[in-house]
């Protein structure tokens, strides 16, 4: 995997008092990533998303709260740490998607393991069956008194 | 009354254009007037008679909400 720190300390924003954008590289913020970051601060700021060139997505993030220009750091902020989660989130996704189709691939289609929990099963009922023909469960303790 | 129209365009590799749809249905009883126009890269909305300030921005939020959200639906996550 690539270092993402080093990737991610380009990220700026720009602010014109009102409210901050984000030049993103679609290439290392991929629009998943952007999404899911959107998604968590649609409650606090109205977000908008244009596409200033064919591989980079402009987020623009206006505060529904009046603020100030601290107001707006934080904000952006917020949202830049929001989107560094996001980003980890989609790559360690990508890179383990394999990995997870493999485990259920085996859970679906794994015969053998079936195999042995029914033997095993079928073990027990026999093994009952044998020193107890009506079934009646003997505590642990009586049958090794007993 | 500050702004009585806006026109937004919506990029349609970030925004879906059935979810500036149900935005447009969402938000037409609180203004005059929204109209749709699509084209190959954007959806267009004009949007005229708004009484509220900031009601374009929601408008815009509320397409991006559904826009995430019905995407995530379609990958088979939930949002």
């Amino acid at each position: 995997m690539t270092d993402i720190t080093q990737e991610l300390e380009e990220l700026t924003y720009s602010t014109d008092g009102r409210r901050v954008s984000f030049t993103l590289d679609e290439a290392i913020y991929p629009r998943d990533a952007v999404y899911g970051a959107a998604y968590l601060f649609v409650d606090r700021a109205f977000v908008f998303l244009t596409r200033p060139a064919d591989d980079r997505i402009e987020v623009r993030l206006k505060p529904k709260e009046e603020s100030d220009k601290a107001g707006l750091e934080k904000l952006a902020g917020e949202y830049a740490n929001e989107l560094l989660n996001q980003v980890v989130r989609v790559r360690v996704g990508e890179s383990t998607a394999q990995i997870r189709e493999y485990y259920m691939a085996k859970a679906f289609f794994a015969d053998s393991n079936q195999t042995s929990i029914d033997a095993l099963l079928a073990e027990l009922d026999a093994e009952e069956l044998e020193e107890d023909p009506l079934e009646i469960s003997v505590p642990w303790e009586d049958a090794g008194n007993g | 009354m500050a702004e009585t129209s806006a026109r937004i365009a919506f990029h349609r590799s970030l925004y879906l254009p059935e979810a500036v749809r149900v935005a447009a249905e969402a938000y037409g009883p609180y203004v005059e007037s929204i109209e749709l126009v699509d084209t190959d890269i954007e959806t267009i909305a004009e949007i005229k008679g708004m009484d509220r300030e900031g009601l374009d921005d929601a408008f815009a939020n509320h397409a991006l909400f559904e826009t995430v959200v019905r995407t995530r639906a379609a990958l088979g996550g939930s949002a």
